[in-house]
């Protein structure tokens, strides 16, 4: 699903933030993203989803060489790729049922489909009775809730999910973290999530990448933070 | 494929265009009036020079050319020559005027003595016959002038010499001077709407950064914005199209009264208001798309 062959990126600063990086991923995994700061875990997604592209090497997502995405398709790509943030980038203007539909809409779906994905979404998430609710008035485990409602609505082969529980606090992050685990098991999405949360890492085991340097430093199937 | 999505979903967008602007709130009002305040004052800054424009022409179309014809020739022969006229470049009309005319009107400007005196003469008219020559550009009298006097049995011409040359001139540099204002101020002032957009569009470069981010593709997200702009540009435009509206309509009646003069008269409100009016819906609404589409390309990165 995901394949990173020999990625190496450089910013226009001159800084090597991914050097050499050979990841793979099947469909359906659920991986965890570790590593300090600055280690180039972020630049590491955003190749994934085109935000940056990589200086040299091939990365492949869903089938696609992303590098090689005309610019005017990235958006077409996108629609295979739920992201979750940690500050959960939600249209504050728009109502929850909005800000879900949103995804739905950019993709053409008919009315009435989309009524009726956002709302078994919302369902799944657990806020079907916060459908008209703005952002604003939701709690942050709520909001954040809302940002994997969008990410999943239009049934994204992959999700990545930045640093989801940074800003909450360790029963929410709990709950997100379980929300995630239903998700890659009833959807069956390969999900991706970056994350600082060693509680988590070591409570719910799964397959965790440790990146340093800009480089895979460990790679366990059988997880935990090390 | 992508036109085919942006047409289909056209009343969404709409939607989307205005539930936005209800939802922004303060922006939009910020926005929309200052679409009103540089709208108000363009219209008035231009139904001012448009109106000068108007007087300085109607003050140029009066200017004539007076070619007097030898007196001892006949009104016939002196006739022969108004096609010759009417050949010259500029001209725009020639009316003959008879030596009897002349006459008459020589009598009508004179006292009760005078019109007495000079009715004698009826029987042996020592006046000439006379051409009243209209031109398309005023600027060009003295030229037209010039070629008239070349012709057969032409005594004189006249057309007020250099003085109504200097008021042509200074009249055409009124009209220059008037438009290169009205000119400049709009450029400003829809430089002013476009910077209003600009700003309200980058509050929300989040928003389009969401867009992207759940796979938008461009024209998706610059479309409601653009009728953003678009319905800025018309709902600023109201209050001065009510102000054009009324005001002109009072302001006309007014002038009417006041200067009493077939020289200054205002241009007739109607249909001019309903031109201005589309004018300024017009300007308001394309600076409003213009300015939108411009700066929501700049957080467009693909």
């Amino acid at each position: 699903m995901i394949k990173l062959e020999n990625v190496t990126k450089i910013y226009k600063t001159g800084v090597r933030a991914v050097n050499d990086m050979n990841i793979t991923i099947a469909p359906g995994e659920f991986v965890y993203v570790i590593g300090p700061t600055g280690a180039g875990k972020s630049t590491f997604i955003k190749l994934l989803y085109r935000e940056e592209k990589a200086t040299s090497g091939t990365v492949i997502v869903a089938g696609q060489d992303v590098s090689k995405i005309k610019n005017r398709k990235v958006p077409y790509f996108r629609r295979n790729i739920g992201v979750v943030f940690q500050n959960y980038r939600l249209l504050p203007k728009k109502t929850v049922f909005e800000n879900v539909a949103f995804a739905l809409e950019v993709t053409d779906t008919p009315r009435a489909q989309i009524r009726k994905l956002v709302r078994r979404t919302l369902e799944l998430v657990g806020l079907e009775d916060k459908a008209n609710s703005f952002p604003h008035e939701l709690s942050g485990g709520q909001q954040q809730r809302v940002a994997i409602a969008r990410a999943i609505v239009n049934r994204p082969k992959v999700l990545i999910a930045d640093e989801p529980t940074g800003n909450l606090d360790p029963d929410t992050s709990e709950g997100i973290i379980e929300l995630l685990e239903r998700i890659n098991e009833v959807n069956n999405t390969t999900i991706l999530v970056v994350t600082h949360d060693k509680e988590i890492v070591q409570k719910h085991k799964k397959r965790t990448i440790l990146i340093e340097d800009g480089c895979v430093k460990t790679d366990t199937s059988t997880g935990g933070y090390v | 494929m992508e036109l085919v999505s942006c047409i289909r979903n056209f009343p969404r967008h709409c939607k989307t265009a205005a539930q936005n602007i209800w939802r922004n709130g303060v922006m939009s009002v910020s926005s929309i009036f200052a679409v009103t305040i540089t709208l108000l004052l363009i219209s008035v800054i231009s139904i001012i020079a448009i109106n000068v424009q108007d007087m300085t022409l109607d003050i140029e179309q009066s200017l004539t050319i007076y070619v007097k014809m030898d007196r001892n020739i006949s009104d016939d022969k002196a006739k022969e020559i108004q096609g010759d006229i009417e050949k010259i470049e500029n001209v725009k009309k020639v009316t003959f005027s008879s030596k009897d005319e002349e006459l008459n009107k020589l009598i009508e400007s004179q006292e009760e003595d005078g019109k007495k005196l000079f009715e004698t003469y009826r029987k042996n008219n020592p006046l000439g016959a006379a051409y009243i020559v209209e031109v398309k550009d005023a600027s060009q009298l003295e030229k037209v002038a010039t070629q008239i006097d070349d012709l057969k049995n032409v005594n004189e011409t006249n057309y007020g010499g250099q003085s109504t040359s200097n008021m042509v001139d200074t009249l055409n540099t009124i009209r220059n001077g008037g438009s290169i204002f009205v000119v400049a101020l709009t450029i400003v002032a829809l430089f002013m709407i476009a910077n209003t957009i600009k700003i309200t569009i980058t509050s929300r470069q989040t928003e389009i950064s969401i867009m992207r981010m759940v796979g938008a593709s461009n024209w998706y997200i610059r479309i409601p914005f653009m009728l953003e702009g678009i319905f800025i540009g018309i709902l600023g435009s109201i209050v001065p199209i009510a102000v054009m509206y009324f005001g002109y309509q009072f302001v006309f009646a007014q002038s009417a009264d006041f200067f009493n003069s077939s020289l200054i008269t205002l241009r007739e409100p109607f249909p001019f208001i309903y031109q201005c009016s589309g004018i300024l819906v017009a300007l308001g609404s394309g600076v409003g798309l213009i300015g939108s589409y411009f700066s929501v390309r700049k957080f467009l990165k693909f």
